[in-house]
């Protein structure tokens, strides 16, 4: 493990996912490890760094020791759990269109694609400093950032199956059609037994 | 190594460069204390004082009670007080009364189970809020100590019946009732007919039977002779320094104050934590929807009869 951190391999994968997903995709395939351990650190260190900006924006208390200890662990659950529901249905959606399935290369794609999240740390504080829309920049760089996170990930999907962009762009998308659906229909029934219930 | 490899590494050293100078920030500019009420606090524990709310009308609920919606009805004072028997760490309760009292079965139970506490060795402090007239004051007079405001509406010893007259609305109106009945009585308080000498006396009888205890229960729990009180029990309200002065209270204070009274009586350190029903804005939520429904009740009983034929201890200007 030393040595593989020395060796400074997992830097390459950094690189490729800043630079060239495709060729990211690649490489995750050829590699030996099933799972990518960087992979599980940048969601980890995703999870810490989202908590951290949010905190830099307002007026923080006692209460920020509890954010950045049970809070980014909390965070990190959220965020593998969402990961892995997000690889299981693009996987799934990849084997209705007539694909092979793929979940440990479309899993580890997907956490590496987390990466871009890291620079919002720096690039919001850069706004914090000089008082200048903080609170602005942080929503146009969530966006951005969250954005260049899908790029990677249908960038790499359409490396994965040889499937043209937009194909892989449907792919990608369908995971967040659906769990928007689910969530319209729970929103609708929970107000349909809110307002039967008071009424 | 590698030119790839040299930026990614730097790129790494300014993320933890950020988050480092992030930490030290937000440390060095946090505030002391905590903005809002609901912050996270240090869990409470140990031995303390437990608060029961007594709010409203005394009265059992006749309607079923939501599993969402808590109910301020007697019932739920029960509950409230029979789960802080049960907790080891509660040795006093403060009982906050805001009440203008109620009928006599409900303020009866409420009074025999804080008696019951008070002969466990649970230090009870009222302390009286807007209103704790007639029903209100009769489960006061079961604490060991009494702690009122000094503009507290209290007093109001004493038995009431009402029953509207409506004969000559309905004579006018031409309205006339049949009524069938296997006893002379059985209809006794009707809303049709006058009430005959009789019937007045069966009345009087009931009322002077559940005065007379509410005497005797005032007198035990005060350990006052019922001679001291009897002078003032003529169903005048007074406030909190008029009840002071005739000895129906022990004490002028807040309900901070009543707090501190209670830690004092229980030999409990001054930090020592308050149990309080309502410690989560959830709960206040429905709280808050309680009290709507409460005020639904009360309209209710404004405007209609169902709760007309009812002895009360209250004070119903």
């Amino acid at each position: 493990m030393i040595q593989y951190i020395r060796s400074l391999r997992w830097a390459d994968y950094l690189f490729y996912v800043l630079t060239d997903p495709r060729k990211l995709m690649k490489t995750i395939e050829t590699s030996e490890s099933r799972i990518i351990p960087g992979g599980i650190f940048i969601v980890l260190f995703s999870a810490l760094f989202e908590i951290l900006t949010v905190s830099l924006l307002g007026a923080e208390t006692q209460y920020f020791y509890y954010k950045v200890t049970y809070g980014v662990i909390f965070l990190f659950l959220i965020y593998i759990i969402e990961i892995l529901m997000i690889s299981s249905l693009v996987d799934l959606f990849c084997q209705f269109s007539g694909y092979g399935g793929k979940i440990r290369g479309i899993l580890n794609l997907v956490c590496l694609a987390q990466f871009p999240r890291l620079l919002l740390l720096p690039a919001v504080y850069i706004f914090k400093v000089f008082h200048f829309a903080p609170v602005f920049f942080y929503a146009l760089f969530s966006i951005m950032l969250l954005l260049w996170t899908a790029l990677i990930a249908v960038q790499g999907i359409s490396e994965m199956h040889g499937m043209i962009f937009s194909r892989a762009f449907l792919v990608y998308l369908f995971p967040f059609a659906f769990y928007g659906l689910i969530s319209f229909l729970l929103t609708m029934l929970i107000m349909v037994n809110f307002f039967g219930y008071f009424s | 190594m590698d030119k790839s490899r040299k930026i990614i590494v730097s790129i790494l050293a300014l993320l933890t460069l950020s988050a480092v100078l992030a930490i030290v920030d937000i440390t060095l500019t946090m505030k002391k204390k905590a903005r809002s009420p609901y912050g996270i606090t240090a869990p409470k524990f140990g031995p303390g004082v437990g608060v029961v709310r007594l709010s409203g009308a005394i009265e059992f609920s006749s309607d079923s009670v939501s599993p969402l919606v808590k109910s301020g009805s007697t019932e739920s004072v029960l509950r409230r007080l029979e789960e802080l028997e049960k907790d080891s760490n509660i040795k006093a309760i403060v009982l906050r009364i805001n009440s203008p009292g109620g009928t006599v079965a409900a303020t009866q139970e409420i009074y025999g189970k804080l008696q019951a506490l008070r002969k466990k060795n649970i230090i009870l402090v009222a302390s009286m809020g807007d209103v704790a007239a007639s029903g209100g004051y009769y489960a006061a007079s079961a604490c060991n100590h009494i702690m009122a405001n000094h503009g507290t509406i209290t007093g109001s010893i004493g038995v009431i019946a009402v029953s509207p007259n409506l004969k000559g609305l309905f004579e006018k109106l031409g309205i006339r009732m049949n009524v069938i009945k296997s006893g002379k009585y059985k209809d006794l308080l009707s809303s049709f007919r006058e009430i005959s000498p009789e019937e007045r006396a069966l009345v009087q009888e009931m009322i002077d039977s559940s005065y007379n205890k509410f005497l005797k229960d005032v007198s035990l729990g005060r350990n006052i002779p019922i001679s001291d009180i009897q002078p003032y029990a003529d169903g005048r309200v007074m406030n909190g320094e008029t009840a002071l002065k005739y000895k129906l209270i022990d004490e002028i204070g807040t309900f901070e104050m009543a707090l501190a009274r209670a830690r004092e009586k229980a030999k409990l350190p001054e930090d020592a934590p308050v149990y309080d029903d309502v410690k989560n804005p959830l709960d206040q939520f429905f709280m808050t929807l309680d009290g709507m429904a409460q005020k639904g009740g009360g309209l209710e009983r404004r405007v209609g009869l169902r709760d007309y034929y009812m002895l009360e201890y209250r004070y119903q200007p």
